[in-house]
């Protein structure tokens, strides 16, 4: 027979040492990702200190050399094909970017809309080796075919860099255009009411007012520009070199990590260190961008009641 | 300038740039159908296949290679094979011992030896058949033209190889798919519950927040970080575990800590803001009348959250997707039509315009239609999940407001009409 339990306080509040085991172990799960970012901060600051014991933070970041075979380790070489290849993905994806958003959240139909908006986000989920294969085999050859094979590299910057622009097309469309759907209908009808055409409307109402959230997509863009790494490897060079011409092969910050992470490493050695260093400036690079995004969004964002 | 050139003007630029945002989204979408087509391009095509010894010779007693049984290429491989490679090929196993489909793979390649002298492309092939095939005739007389699919099942099941036709990915998909494995077997319940502490659990205090905040930042990290992150903690620092040596895996000498393991966990924590970010919203988007409706009759906090909260927000969770998308979009639209009605009807009133009363009346239509097909569809989903008939319900309540705001919209236009001309008429019979 099954026992009743004693019924003396029956309002009291039963013990319940399970519920306190579930949330710690809950606790404990969202803290990894605190003890990821602890992670990071600890072996990029832990290698890079270390790193610097050897090579003075002047010489690295103002040394216009990176040869680790003959201790030379200048960031430079790397930092100008990274600002190449980023600059030259923004030029592809933020106007491509912006337009796109513009037309599929003012002008196009809804069943337009509904159409165009799954092709574009297949163009984000495509692996970024594909992009980089793809930077490689039709569109280098197609710029040494347009500019000649004299001025154009086998590999070269700015096929990966808008290779990387049409990466990050998707990204820049569908964040500027949840922007721009945001903005309310009131303001635009006032402006249709005003005699304004459609294209005054949206490029001198609709597209200040969502300004926070096309700046904020601008700016992770750039960030993701910063950090991708495969189209470069592939498509860009494998060899650091300090020039700002997108026509010649160079080496990115995350394409020098990857190809020499990548082969036979010896651990402790200032080599292995200085990818951490690199790593570091990424690191921090990318944290700045995703801040910067997230106070404009905070800061100029306008709330409509 | 007078007015109407200036709107002339006007209406030119809008012309151009309503243009240029067309032609920008197509633009976006010929990058993708290039990609596509440039890797179709390359996968398949003609290929001229030259043959060191052709099959044709290695007919026995008039049959073909193809159709011989075991003893006729047991002889045909006796004659063919150099004796030095036949004692090689012996070594692993007896030709004697081997099966006949596997003599007849060794008749092809250790005999017959295939190999590709050409490829063409894909819409070469297609389109300008006549000018490769004589193409193929002058430069290659001796080679037969096959049409041939890079991707194959046979592609797809072999191990690597030297020799590129009998190259494939497997040990690449299972590598690909253990770490994969891997990954979602770590990220996602580690994931999910680090949703449920951040949406159910954490009170709002600064840890809670700084967490909150962290997991954003983490999203934006390059992957390459987490990569060094992955190589000094996993593959160095770990080695004894990811190797496999601590639990007497693998050989002693050489344990290294580049293994699908250390991928997998690197991989995990890559993704795992991605996952939290997506439960979260999904736990978040959970009806607050589940919970309390649990806790109500007497359930503990994990007790609503296991029982209640994960089953309905389960296939959110997993998908990172909302319910019947295409219904609440409809939802929304039958909302933004009845919203124009009402404007447009307002509009007529004003300006006595009984053109513009009937055509406001008239858009009612597609809302009973969107109306018609959105209760159709949540009816459907609804027999297909008996347990969401509450927020069915809900829904076809709204739907129900939304279509009887565009019966009073007519209303109000016959009431216009009436006005402007003195006549009662039944708009949308």
């Amino acid at each position: 027979m099954k026992q009743t339990a004693p019924a003396d306080h029956p309002f009291k509040r039963r013990a319940r040492p399970g519920e306190a085991i579930v949330q710690a172990f809950l606790f404990f799960c969202a803290a990894v990702s605190v003890l990821t970012t602890l992670g990071i901060a600890l072996v990029l600051g832990n290698e890079s200190s270390t790193f610097f014991k050897d090579v003075s933070l002047w010489e690295f970041v103002s040394g216009t050399e990176w040869q680790p075979a003959i201790g030379k380790f200048g960031i430079l070489p790397l930092l100008t094909a990274t600002i190449t290849t980023s600059l030259a993905a923004m030029l592809v994806a933020l106007p491509l970017g912006l337009m796109v958003a513009i037309y599929l959240a003012e002008y196009a139909p809804q069943k337009v809309r509904d159409t165009l908006k799954p092709i574009l986000e297949v163009l984000a989920g495509i692996p970024t080796v594909v992009y980089g294969y793809f930077a490689l085999t039709v569109v280098t050859p197609l710029l040494r075919g347009v500019l000649g094979a004299d001025t154009v590299d086998v590999y070269n910057t700015l096929s990966a860099g808008l290779v990387m622009g049409i990466l990050i097309l998707p990204l820049v469309s569908s964040m500027c255009e949840d922007a721009l759907s945001a903005v309310p209908r009131s303001l635009r009808e006032a402006s249709y009411a005003l005699g304004a055409t459609r294209l005054e409307t949206s490029v001198q109402v609709v597209v200040p007012a969502a300004f926070s959230g096309i700046a904020a997509a601008f700016i992770l863009a750039l960030s993701r520009a910063v950090g991708e790494t495969m189209i470069v490897a592939l498509a860009a060079g494998a060899g650091p070199r300090f020039t700002l011409n997108p026509f010649k092969s160079a080496e990115t910050m995350t394409g020098h990590i990857v190809r020499i992470s990548g082969g036979d490493l010896s651990y402790d050695s200032v080599d292995y260190r200085s990818l951490f260093a690199i790593a570091m400036v990424l690191f921090l690079a990318t944290l700045a961008l995703n801040m910067v995004s997230r106070r404009i969004v905070n800061k100029y964002r306008e709330t409509y009641e | 300038m007078s007015a109407s050139t200036q709107l002339a003007r006007r209406h030119t630029t809008r012309t151009i740039w309503r243009n240029a945002f067309l032609i920008a989204t197509i633009v976006g979408i010929l990058f993708l159908a290039t990609l596509i087509v440039s890797v179709a391009d390359e996968a398949f095509g003609y290929v001229a296949m030259v043959n060191s010894v052709e099959p044709s010779v290695l007919q026995r007693d008039g049959i073909e290679l193809d159709k011989q049984n075991k003893e006729q290429l047991l002889a045909t491989l006796d004659e063919h094979l150099s004796s030095r490679r036949s004692r090689a090929l012996a070594l692993e196993m007896p030709l004697a011992d081997r099966s006949r489909d596997e003599l007849l793979e060794i008749a092809y390649t250790e005999v017959v030896k295939p190999e590709v002298a050409y490829t063409w492309p894909l819409f070469q092939s297609i389109f300008a058949r006549d000018t490769l095939f004589a193409d193929a005739a002058q430069r290659f007389p001796e080679s037969t033209l096959v049409f041939r699919s890079w991707v194959s099942p046979r592609f797809l099941s072999s191990e690597q190889s030297s020799r590129p036709l009998a190259a494939g990915i497997r040990a690449a998909i299972l590598g690909t798919l253990s770490t994969i494995l891997i990954t979602i077997l770590l990220a996602f319940p580690v994931g999910i519950a680090a949703a449920i502490w951040l949406e159910e659990y954490a009170k709002d205090n600064r840890l809670n927040r700084f967490i909150r905040v962290n997991i954003y930042n983490l999203a934006g990290v390059p992957s390459i970080i987490y990569g060094m992150l992955g190589l000094a903690i996993f593959v160095r620092a770990l080695e004894p575990v990811t190797s496999g040596a601590a639990f007497g895996f693998g050989s002693g000498d050489g344990a290294n800590g580049r293994t699908i393991l250390s991928a997998g966990l690197t991989l995990a924590l890559l993704i795992l803001p991605v996952i939290i970010i997506n439960a979260q919203e999904a736990l978040r988007a959970i009806p607050q009348s589940l919970r309390q409706s649990a806790l109500a009759v007497g359930a503990s906090k994990w007790q609503t959250i296991w029982h209640h909260v994960l089953p309905a927000g389960m296939d959110r969770i997993l998908t990172g997707a909302v319910l019947y998308p295409r219904s609440l979009a409809s939802l929304k639209s039958m909302a933004d039509v009845g919203g124009t009605m009402l404007h447009d009807a307002i509009q007529a009133y004003l300006g006595r315009d009984e053109a513009l009363a009937r055509k406001a009346a008239a858009q009612d239509d597609q809302v009973d239609e969107q109306h018609r097909l959105f209760v159709k569809d949540v009816l459907d989903y609804l027999s297909q999940h008996p347990n969401k008939a509450g927020q069915a319900v809900k829904l076809i309540a709204t739907a129900n407001y939304l279509e009887r705001l565009g019966d009073h919209v007519t209303n109000l236009c016959e009431a216009v009409v009436f006005m402007v001309s003195g006549q009662h008429c039944e708009l949308n019979e």
